[in-house]
């Protein structure tokens, strides 16, 4: 019964708020000058499975603004939507891209990358209608 | 009146008066300012719901009070440009981050969760299609608007 008790009262802990931090590195962003305001459209679904454990999926459709550019990749600004990283706090974030892969996120506010444990593939096409 | 339907008359009563009231947006839309250009605007509303309507805890918008989260209320403020934190003071504190451009406008919902003890209320950032939807179904709580 107190081995019970003991498992429920974790539970409730956890439940109560008790994510983790989102991992993440200071990075140096470099804003776009080539690629400055060019848009993409993701032409599939992406999961997102980052390791606080808040699972997010980016529709097939959403549209994105390059922004700049960190060493892990292109920084992508989502324009008609917002992209957040969530552990024990909540984040805007960016999607990074490198090789048709999302392989992270960067937030704008911690100027930080977060890498996702596994990368996602991220079919885009170029949008050039207004 | 029986016991059982007295005690229904106060739960409903104290339901009720935990939620907004105030005009809603289509009747005040006249009389909010428009935006400074130097400025963006946050927007932060709370869906009606009877979950956890007691928990009315203060936001913050970078550490200063910028209002209350009610169930079914929304309220605005315009602030500078630049990074922004917004936490709910409850029983655990769960920020959010999210950067403010100049002439932007952006949508922050507050979010009943579980507490340990009571509930906690948390902010989420929102895009601005449903943002605009759920503020106008609203109730306004904010300061009062210069007439028109």
């Amino acid at each position: 019964m107190r081995a019970r008790f003991g498992t429920l009262m974790a539970c409730a802990a956890l439940a109560a708020g008790c994510a983790s931090e989102v991992a993440r590195a200071p990075v140096e962003f470099t804003a776009a000058v080539a690629e400055a305001g060019q848009r993409f459209v993701t032409t599939a679904p992406v999961d997102l499975r980052p390791d606080s454990g808040y699972s997010r999926s980016i529709p097939s459709g959403t549209e994105f603004v390059v922004v700049g550019r960190i060493a892990s990749g292109l920084v992508l600004r989502p324009t008609s939507t917002v992209l957040t990283l969530e552990g024990k706090h909540m984040h805007e974030a960016y999607a990074v891209r490198d090789r048709d892969r999302l392989v992270g996120l960067y937030l704008p506010v911690e100027r930080a990358y977060s890498a996702l444990p596994s990368p996602q593939p991220m079919p885009v096409r170029e949008r050039k209608e207004p | 009146m029986s016991r059982i339907r007295l005690l229904v008359i106060v739960i409903l009563s104290a339901l009720l008066a935990a939620c907004a009231s105030g005009p809603r947006l289509a009747e005040i839309q006249s009389q909010i300012p428009n935006l400074d250009p130097a400025q963006g605007r946050l927007y932060f509303y709370r869906s009606d719901s009877f979950v956890g309507g007691g928990v009315q805890p203060n936001i913050l918008v970078n550490g200063q009070v910028a209002g209350k989260s009610v169930p079914g209320g929304f309220f605005f403020v315009d602030a500078r440009p630049g990074p922004i934190e917004v936490s709910c003071s409850t029983e655990v504190e769960k920020k959010l981050s999210l950067v403010l451009d100049a002439g932007q406008t952006r949508y922050v919902r507050t979010v009943v969760g579980m507490g340990f003890f009571v509930g906690r209320v948390y902010p989420e950032l929102v895009d601005n299609a449903e943002g605009a939807k759920m503020v106008a179904e609203a109730k306004y709580i904010g300061a009062p608007l210069p007439k028109r």
